[in-house]
């Protein structure tokens, strides 16, 4: 009952404002595309740090998208138009799109914006890295706006590259409405709906295209994902991966935030370990936490190979081994070499293991 | 309001003196310059005091009163490190009615009010709310500089005392660190007034345990106002599990949160990492603290922790003549700032002054864990001309007495733009990695010097894009700004590879074995420190380490080695200041430790009270020699290299008319050329050094070609890849000069760092192939302007014989003077009487048809200009007559001779298009000042004693003699001017013309090092005579001289 009640409701919403939502414009990656809008409330924060409700929206493959609908004021020295527009992105906080409803876009000699214009404008709503970035809306509005030409040292030229001919202020609205801080923000509610909808994670794991498997690395990276056994063996694949090095990359750099704690991990990790180059396997001894309980096959793993020769790598592998209970014969011995060394570091490090290993004993 | 009107009423009229605005330039000129405009008349000063908080800087009041000579040191770029760096921006009430005139303006002057935006406050100086007295931390740091420089104590900003000179029984001189390295200073008292003693208990080898600590944030956009204290989570880890907030005066908004902390370490770095950590803590929980900070930001937070040490004494040293004065203050009143200016004044009235030592002889140098004896340490003269400190440099043997050390695999030497992320790209390879860095915030320009509104250069870079994204993101998330939430983002990122960063260093010297350099020496809060690398990576800007280690560098351009002028920036506030809050300032040679200290000294004058920023931002020092040294070619025809690592982008923005050779003809002026150039891995290596990699602006390129390799987006990706370098070569044990980059380059490619396209691109540029040559050159004697520049960018070698043949070969009117144009520029004759005749021509026509609009540069007008084809008579002018000079072609004198005798300034400075072009130092020029600096430019490579009238008659032109720095008006605003006077000086002294001499002689008592420095070259050269600085002696020689004297031609090719 619940659910049918809720299903009415997001057709009825749909409904509402797809009748009331004359479209103007819709740009390419929107057309023929079959959403449907989910319930629930999502938020970000506007540039003004003021709460703004998202839409959640899923296509027939279940993949889904974010989409603010807003009117908002675009203003020039004093006058302002009312601009009504949807704003879609896809999960990945990317810009996918804009519909544009009640009324077409204007420019500032009234003119409706051409399909060139409407093209332009896209253009510049994609490129996130856009000058307009470098810009405060106060820093455009000091200058008439066929005269726009700010503080920072930029011209004319350059503003009138990164925007739409005589639309400055819709273009510079629009594009802080879709690019600053919104990608990350929606990551965030990605990251959120992920972390409750495990089929939807797994169905993002093994999607053919690889991009959805990088974005869980990276929100995992970030923290805003939760560890789980899908993006614990996407780290190992990644680290395993020889050929993809973006995979390998974010699968490294996610290690940091891996519950290393987790046995079955450390298992999977001792085999992929021994086979990775010395400046490698510094990366994960540096997401393993000093003192940390070891499995004795990861143990092993990390002992395998230890030498002298190469004392800032033992070192940093004794930090993690110091307090592994049953010690390998030829580990202490290691240290006791390394105490030769003319480096402050490394004889630091193998003092420490070495007073550990004598208290330990002096214990037993 | 005008930037003029806004300086007059924003110097803190002090007790002292107070004066009407008409009178301040003037006032504020010699303050500012007397520690600059003559060598020191004494040896030893009476007093030197370490710290310049409160208590130090009361001390050198009284002391100075009583006419003794006091040099104050602070570590720190402001003075005042208790209330500014701490950010402790309130007062009790109590005991401030006890303040006199003198204290009522340093706090709360009358030149602050036009920035005090809070309607709340209320009393006399609009400072008061609650029980608290509300202060400005930029009125404090300016006020008290002034107060220092007005009573003429000598002082040195960024420096700290890290040892102490004496006999057997008396203290008679101490040791600096800084940036310019190790000096000694004699003296007959110290006072020890650092932050808490710090430097006694380290030189006594006392650390003393640190038992809390307290920060200080700065948050915008808060919804209450009123002093008060928050509970908040236990697990944020707070003393009292509490935070106090204080209002602010430059906002109803603004807040000041304090908290206290319990110290995870005493490692006094550690600290201060784990203040900003609780910092971010706090932002990400403001929401649930309070209803009120809801919607705030940090918006900055504290330079410095205030810490709190166990009480005990603390010792001094045995010798008389060493003195203490404690500065604790746990909450600053009235009633405790005048007792610590009784203190200061009763310990100033103890001291003795024993002058009757004609030389202060040392039988000791102790510092932190080692004493040296005579013998162990040597003097010398340092060559700081004008600077009235009388320093020198100090050296001994690093690796016996610096009992501090710490290794580590990669040394990043300096964490700025470059820095920072070169100690992620070394920390996210695994490398052992250290960033000692001077503050304790990394960043450099961006977040120190507040630069965070550009990012220039390649912004569609993968990885820039992709660490702008995770810094902004932390940001938003921790509710700071971008700066703050950037240095955030430098600190965790690093320490989530366990890196460490040494915060609060200054980096004085290297650590050098053979040519090998080893490492650096750092002071830290008055100790010595050795650190050593595998790699060291010097991203000090200025090339410091490898300067230090010996390493041949270049600086400004290769004529007049002039630099791009350097800003500060204050800290905007949401509403607005009075004036634009960033600044273009003076030129200052950088590695000049009176220059240093005199851009500190403009700035603080020139800041805006509420706050600015702690960094001086610097466009252009040292330039450090590398196997390969980019240069103008490489950028403009796109030069492929095997080893590249990575590409920069920018215009041509040299900050000035620009004085090389390219833009005196015409093919390289402001803002023209926007285009990519690739950098080499050879150009990061030091030609002759090993263990070194260069990161950051100073890496090895011409003058010419950095101005396109120094944005901020492009370090950050090379600081980043440089840091990578160092750790593959520090895992293999591979020598920067023998490291080959290919395996790097792959992954980068694999990555999208680096395009299959730069590396599958063949070697070289199209400018050396011979088909390429004949295509150009064969286009431009069709008569095809734009390939003017096309043939000159070709090498010379390979160009001018196709270029006279083909210009023997034409009939085409046209092409032929575009070739004899092209020939000239590499110096044949071919053609020159053709120019010479178009020379006259439009000249004739210029004169005709008066000056036409834009004969002056307008940015807007040149930027993006495609082809560098010269439009209007102006330029056409000025090109033919640079090449002409090129071309030696002694015919065109006449013309020239006439050209100059019809010149004159044009006029007052230039009006540019907006009020932000017209406050840029580097635009305020006259308008002929391009004509003029080419007429120099042709005299210079013809001199004749008949051009010598005509510049005399230039120089009665009130818009252009008389510039030479002698006012403050002119050092600030006119410094381009007296680069033209000095320009004419130089040229008549080339024609022999005893004004010439003179004119260089008068320079090299100018304030600038830089025009000292190029005065006294052109007077060696001309002379075959160097009395150094000294410009009684050059005066001197001068009358033994009889003139005319003969003319002196510039010889040799201008620099790529």
């Amino acid at each position: 009952m619940k659910v049918w009640l809720i299903f009415t409701a997001a057709l009825l919403f749909t409904w509402y404002w797809t009748d009331l939502d004359k479209v103007y414009f819709q740009s390419e990656a929107l057309v023929g595309k079959q959403l449907e809008m989910l319930p629930g409330e999502a938020t970000i924060l506007d540039d003004d740090g003021e709460p703004a409700f998202i839409d959640l929206l899923v296509d027939s493959q279940g993949m889904f998208y974010w989409r603010r609908k807003l009117h908002t004021p675009v203003c020039l020295t004093g006058e302002c138009k009312e601009i009504d527009v949807g704003i879609y992105w896809y999960c990945t906080g990317e810009f996918m799109g804009l519909e544009v409803y009640q009324a077409p876009l204007t420019r500032t000699d009234h003119h409706d914006f051409t399909e060139e214009d409407y093209q332009q404008l896209i253009s510049v709503l994609q490129d996130d890295w856009s000058i307009l970035r470098e810009y405060d809306y106060q820093d455009l509005i000091h200058e008439p706006v066929d005269e726009v030409d700010a503080v920072t040292g930029a011209t004319r030229k350059d503003i009138a590259e990164a925007t739409v001919q005589g639309a400055v202020y819709t273009t510079f609205t629009l594009w802080h409405l879709v690019n600053e801080g919104e990608k990350d923000q929606l990551r965030s509610l990605t990251a959120t709906r992920l972390n409750q909808d495990t089929t939807l994670l797994n169905h993002l794991a093994i999607h053919q295209e690889k991009h959805y498997a990088y974005l869980l690395l990276d929100l995992f990276r970030e923290g805003k994902l939760q560890g789980s056994k899908t993006i614990k063996a996407l780290i190992i694949n990644g680290i395993r991966d020889s050929l993809d090095h973006n995979f390998r990359q974010l699968a490294f750099q996610a290690l940091n935030k891996v519950d290393f704690e987790d046995p079955a991990f450390q298992l999977q990790m001792a085999e992929v370990y021994v086979h990775l180059s010395v400046r490698e396997k510094t990366s994960v001894l540096n997401a393993m936490k000093e003192g940390m309980e070891l499995e004795q096959k990861l143990y092993s793993a990390l002992i395998r190979g230890l030498s002298p020769d190469n004392e800032w790598f033992a070192v940093k592998t004794l930090r993690i081994i110091k307090t592994y209970p049953h010690p390998a014969p030829q580990v202490l011995p290691l240290a006791q070499e390394l105490l030769n060394s003319k480096n402050t570091f490394v004889t630091k490090m193998a003092q420490d293991y070495i007073n550990l290993q004598t208290s330990n004993r002096s214990h037993e | 309001m005008k930037r003029r009107d806004f300086f007059n009423i924003s110097l803190p009229a002090t007790g002292a003196i107070l004066l009407a605005p008409g009178f301040i330039s003037n006032t504020v000129f010699e303050e500012i310059n007397r520690q600059f405009s003559g060598e020191s008349d004494f040896e030893a000063y009476d007093l030197v005091i370490n710290g310049a908080g409160l208590s130090g800087y009361f001390a050198a009041l009284a002391a100075a009163e009583s006419g003794k000579k006091v040099l104050i040191v602070d570590k720190r770029t402001s003075p005042g490190y208790e209330i500014a760096a701490k950010k402790k921006l309130w007062m009790k009430k109590e005991g401030t009615s006890g303040f006199d005139q003198e204290l009522q303006q340093l706090f709360f002057p009358e030149g602050e009010r036009s920035e005090i935006a809070n309607p709340e406050v209320s009393g006399t100086f609009q400072s008061e709310m609650g029980d608290e007295m509300l202060l400005f931390a930029g009125s404090i740091r300016k006020g008290l500089l002034r107060n220092l420089l007005l009573r003429k104590v000598h002082v040195l900003l960024m420096t700290d005392v890290c040892g102490v000179f004496s006999d057997q029984k008396k203290l008679n001189g101490v040791l600096l660190a800084g940036k310019h390295g190790i000096h000694a200073v004699q003296c007959r008292n110290f006072i020890d007034a650092s932050d808490n003693l710090m430097f006694s208990r380290t030189l006594n080898n006392m650390p003393s345990e640190i038992e809390k600590a307290g920060f200080v944030l700065e948050l915008l956009g808060a919804q209450t106002s009123t002093a008060k204290t928050i509970a908040v989570p236990a697990n944020i880890g707070l003393i009292g599990n509490q935070i106090r907030l204080h209002p602010g005066k430059r906002s109803e908004s603004q807040l000041l949160l304090e908290f206290e902390f319990p110290v995870a370490s005493q490692k006094l770095h550690e600290i201060e990492q784990q203040a900003r950590m609780i910092a971010a803590q706090l932002g990400e929980n403001f929401g649930r603290i309070d209803e009120g900070l809801k919607n705030a930001n940090i918006h900055q937070f504290a330079l410095e922790t205030s810490l709190f040490p166990k009480k005990g004494s603390v010792p001094g040293l045995n010798r008389s003549g060493y003195y203490q004065l404690p500065t604790e203050i746990t909450e600053l009143d009235g009633t405790n700032v005048l007792a610590l200016r009784s203190n200061a004044q009763a310990l100033i009235g103890k001291l003795k002054y024993d002058n009757t030592r004609a030389a202060l002889t040392s039988s000791t140098l102790k510092i932190a864990g080692a004493e040296l004896d005579p013998g162990q340490w040597k003097l010398q003269p340092i060559e700081e001309p004008g600077l009235a400190v009388p320093l020198q440099s100090c050296s001994f043997d690093f690796n016996e007495f610096l009992v501090n050390k710490e290794d580590c695999q990669v040394l990043v030497a300096g964490g700025g733009t470059a820095g920072a992320m070169a100690g992620l790209g070394a920390a996210e390879k695994g490398a052992n990695t250290i960033v000692v860095d001077y503050f304790n915030d990394l960043g450099g320009t961006k977040t120190m010097g507040g630069v965070m509104g550009y990012y220039h250069g390649i912004t569609n870079h993968k990885y820039f894009k992709q660490q702008v994204d995770d810094a902004e993101g932390l940001a938003r998330e921790k509710n700071m700004s971008k700066k703050i939430g950037r240095k955030l983002y430098h600190l965790q990122s690093l320490q989530k590879y366990d890196s460490r960063i040494l915060g609060g260093a200054i980096i004085c010297g290297s650590l050098v074995s053979d040519t090998t350099v080893k490492g650096v020496v750092i002071c830290r809060n008055g100790k010595l420190e050795a650190i050593r690398a595998g790699i060291t990576i010097d991203s000090t800007g200025d090339g410091d380490v490898a300067y230090f280690a010996g390493a041949d560098f270049k600086f400004g351009d290769s004529r007049y080695g002039q630099t791009q002028n350097y800003s500060q920036w204050d800290i905007s506030a949401g509403k607005e200041l009075p004036s634009p809050t960033n600044r273009d300032y003076d030129i200052i040679d950088n590695t000049k430790i009176a220059e240093l200290q005199r851009g500190l000294f403009l700035s603080h004058y020139e800041a805006h009270h509420y706050d600015f920023h702690p960094m001086l931002t610097v466009r252009e020092s040292r330039r450090i020699e590398g196997l390969y040294e980019l240069n103008l070619i490489d950028a403009v025809e796109h030069t492929h290299f095997e080893d590249v690592i990575s590409q920069a982008s920018s215009d041509f923005d040299p900050h000035n008319v620009g004085t090389t050779v390219y833009s005196r003809c015409g093919f390289l002026l402001p803002h023209s050329n926007d285009l990519k150039v690739e950098i080499p891995y050879r150009s990061i290596v030091p030609k002759t050094l090993d263990g070194l990699l260069i990161s950051g602006r100073g890496f090895s390129q011409s003058h010419n070609a950095l101005q396109f390799t120094r944005m901020t987006a492009d370090l950050i990706v090379l600081g980043y890849f440089t840091g990578q370098i160092a750790a593959d070569q520090a895992w293999n044990n591979q020598s920067p000069r023998d490291y080959d980059v290919s395996g790097l380059q792959k992954e980068w490619n694999e990555l999208g760092y680096l395009s299959t396209e730069r590396l599958t691109l063949p070697a070289g540029n199209k400018a050396d192939r011979a088909e390429e040559v004949a295509r150009r050159v064969a286009n431009l004697a069709l008569g095809k302007q734009e390939y003017l520049y096309e043939c000159i960018k070709l090498p010379k070698e390979k160009a001018l014989g196709p270029l006279i043949n083909t210009y023997h070969k034409t009939d085409q009117a046209e092409g032929k003077l575009l070739l004899a144009k092209a020939i000239a520029w590499f110096g044949g004759s071919e053609g020159n009487e053709l120019i010479n005749a178009e020379l006259k021509t439009l000249f004739e026509q210029e004169q005709s048809e008066g000056y036409p609009d834009g004969y002056v540069d307008n940015y807007d007008f040149i930027r993006g200009r495609e082809k560098n084809v010269l439009e209007g008579l102006f330029w056409r002018i000025n090109q033919n007559i640079g090449l002409l000079g090129l071309a030696g072609y002694e015919p065109s004198k006449k013309i020239v001779k006439h050209i100059l005798e019809q010149t004159s300034s044009g006029g007052g400075m230039v009006e540019r298009t907006n009020a932000y072009y017209n406050g840029r130092i580097d635009l305020k020029i006259v308008p002929f000042y391009n004509r003029i600096l080419n007429l120099c430019f042709y005299v210079d490579r013809i001199p004749d004693p008949m051009f010598s009238a005509g510049f005399e008659s230039l120089l009665k032109d009130e818009n252009i003699g008389g510039f030479k720095t002698e006012d403050y008006h002119n050092v600030r605003w006119r410094v381009f001017s007296a680069s033209l006077e000095l320009a004419i000086a130089a040229s008549m002294a080339r024609c022999g013309s005893k004004k010439g001499y003179s004119m260089l002689v008068d320079y090299m008592d100018d304030i600038h090092y830089i025009f000292k420095r190029f005065a006294q070259s052109e007077l060696k050269i001309l002379t075959e005579k160097d009395f150094g600085f000294d410009s009684a002696r050059w005066k001197a020689h001068l009358k033994r001289l009889s003139f005319p004297r003969s003319v002196s031609k510039l010889e040799g090719w201008n620099e790529v």
